[in-house]
């Protein structure tokens, strides 16, 4: 099929193309306007109908990769950072990801407080929940048991187009940092 | 691999239609014959198929057993011994382990039958051994709407390895043979530091006699030195996946830095007498049981070279933990201490420090530290591994954590940490 069609086109642009050299040819094929008007207008719609398509069309090519750098190993903590995307994300944060984060970072502030104050861990547990475990408002709060960060930090982190979350969040890993740091 | 459209003509139908029903529609031949020549053009796009290519292909290496850091030229020859290629992309396949440093391992040209052509570039060495790829080999036809992707086998093979040199000499822990060794015990007799007097017996050296002491109250006393005795070692390097991190992208990681303490650990180890084995806690299995010798010093140097489980990238396996610290327990000598080399980035590694601690193989954990602060992850990641660390030494484990400065600085801060 695709070999006829071929042929057709390679014979209408020999038709074409001697019309050009020589006019008289043109004569041979005695066609009316309404008809040609409907070619044209068929053509039209075709066009239209390939643009759309080839919008819609990506082209292909092999991918040859990056030869020349060696192959990268992850740095500690990148998929801490996709998760964190997960829960702060500013459209569509992910609850779960968020409950999932909250209480990976109490376990791991009430680990640094228990080694850092030689605490047992049901009590660094019990601080961390009761928001004493660090002067840091923001944070303490973050990690309470019944989290509720103040109008004026959600208001400010808007202004900054940051979640709440993600304010809390970050100022919470500091806020271990330097717990650890003490 | 069989040739594929590249759907890069795909728009030009569109065009010549959109100009030829325009054209017929406003009777105007200029745009009917614009549309002419995109037939022309979409016509010649279905014409002709990517091409196979029948290439010979020579790679050489300036230097296949090179130093550490040095630079090693590569060349490839290519001859085309098949039809005439348009167009032909090449592109060399260089070991993941390697960085190119000069050059380019990519190639594009048109290669008549017969024609040959060159590239060449450079790569710097690092310890391991590293083997070329496949080279990856692009055609298209003349249009580039066709195209075909094959491989040329060509097989080249650079090792690197490193001299073992005297670094930091790790302290070791009580535990000792039977041999003469640095390790200061608890038990009188020959050696260097005093210990303590004992009363004469017939046959003592009079080397040792306490004649002060005779001169003093006439009582004939042998005194007794504190015995030294040698260790035996396990140098055991985390090589699982999850060890593969690094600070800096493209730099060195943790597991590398960890083979290279353990090629200093080994060599300061074997110059003190001490009894020295190597292990990795790998998927793929390495275990030299502890000796001491030149050979065995040989035999240390080639497996951390070569032996696959140390290379420079992470393997594709899993390990399971339970089963390799089964593994390592039934192949412990029992009077072994463990000097591990771990970055800790993940509990697995505290859980086995605190178990081979426990069966009475005393530990010292050596930690490259590959965390960074660049983000609130990898804080967290940084709060995390100090963490483990800190539980290991209420452990009663002895960690060097190792940062950016050298081992030898780094077992002389933790050292400070021990005598207090």
């Amino acid at each position: 099929m695709m070999r006829w069609l071929t042929l057709l086109g390679i014979a209408a642009i020999v038709i074409g193309v001697s019309i050009i050299v020589e006019h008289s040819v043109a004569l041979v094929f005695s066609l009316n306007e309404t008809f040609l008007i409907l070619i044209g207008i068929f053509a039209l719609i075709q066009g239209l109908r390939y643009g759309h398509r080839r919008r819609h069309t990506e082209r292909r090519q092999v991918e040859l990769g990056e030869p020349e750098t060696r192959d990268h190993v992850p740095k500690p903590g990148t998929e801490y950072d996709s998760q964190f995307a997960r829960a702060t994300n500013w459209t569509r944060p992910s609850r779960t990801a968020q409950r999932t984060v909250r209480n990976h970072l109490r376990a791991t502030a009430a680990e640094t407080l228990a080694l850092r104050e030689s605490l047992s861990k049901d009590d660094a547990i019990h601080r961390v929940r009761e928001g004493t475990w660090t002067d840091e408002a923001v944070a303490a709060e973050f990690l309470s048991a019944d989290p509720q960060l103040p109008i004026r930090v959600r208001l400010g982190s808007y202004i900054r187009r940051e979640s709440s979350y993600e304010y809390g969040l970050r100022r919470t890993v500091a806020a271990i940092a330097d717990l650890q740091k003490q | 691999m069989k040739p594929f459209d590249t759907r890069r003509w795909t728009g030009i139908v569109a065009i010549t239609l959109l100009l030829l029903g325009t054209g017929v529609i406003v009777e105007r031949p200029g745009l009917v014959l614009g549309g002419v020549i995109g037939i022309a053009y979409a016509a010649g796009s279905r014409v002709g198929e990517a091409p196979a290519p029948d290439l010979r292909i020579e790679r050489k290496l300036s230097n296949a057993t090179p130093e550490p850091e040095s630079t090693v030229e590569v060349t490839l020859e290519i001859e085309n011994t098949g039809q005439t290629l348009s167009d032909i992309r090449i592109v060399d396949g260089v070991p993941p382990g390697l960085e190119v440093t000069e050059g380019s391992p990519r190639h594009a040209s048109a290669l008549t039958a017969g024609a040959s052509t060159t590239v060449s570039y450079s790569v710097r060495s690092i310890r391991g051994t590293h083997e070329w790829s496949p080279i990856r080999i692009i055609t298209r036809n003349l249009s580039g709407s066709r195209e075909r992707e094959s491989r040329h086998e060509t097989e080249t093979t650079l090792i690197c390895i490193p001299e073992l040199t005297t670094g930091a000499a790790l302290p070791l822990r009580g535990l000792t043979t039977q041999y003469t060794g640095r390790i200061g015990t608890d038990l009188g007799g020959t050696g260097v530091e005093f210990h303590s007097e004992r009363q004469y017996r017939s046959g003592d050296p009079a080397r040792r006699i306490d004649w002060n002491r005779l001169a003093r109250t006439g009582q004939l006393a042998t005194k007794e030195f504190r015995q030294e005795r040698a260790a035996t070692v396990v140098l055991l390097v985390d090589a699982r996946k999850e060890a593969y991190r690094a600070a800096d992208e493209g730099g060195e990681n943790a597991v590398e830095r960890s083979v290279d303490a353990a090629g200093h650990a080994a060599t300061a180890l074997l110059e003190s007498g001490d009894q020295v084995g190597l292990a990795a806690l790998s998927p793929t299995d390495c275990w030299l049981p502890p000796g001491a010798g030149r050979d065995h010093r040989q035999r240390i140097r080639n497996l951390l070279a070569e032996n696959p489980a140390f290379g420079s990238t992470p393997p594709d396996e899993t390990l399971y933990p339970r089963s390799a610290f089964r593994v390592l327990r039934r192949r412990l000598p029992a009077d072994a201490q463990v000097l591990l080399f771990s970055p800790a980035c993940d509990d697995t590694i505290t859980r086995l420090a605190r178990r081979f601690d426990a069966y009475g193989h005393l530990v010292t954990l050596v930690s490259p530290d590959p965390t960074t602060d660049e983000t609130a992850g990898m804080v967290l990641a940084a709060i995390e591994r100090q963490n483990r660390l800190s539980q290991l030494r209420r452990s009663g484990i002895r960690v060097v954590d190792w940062g950016e400065d050298s081992l030898a600085s780094a077992v002389a801060d933790a050292r400070q940490g021990w005598l207090r």
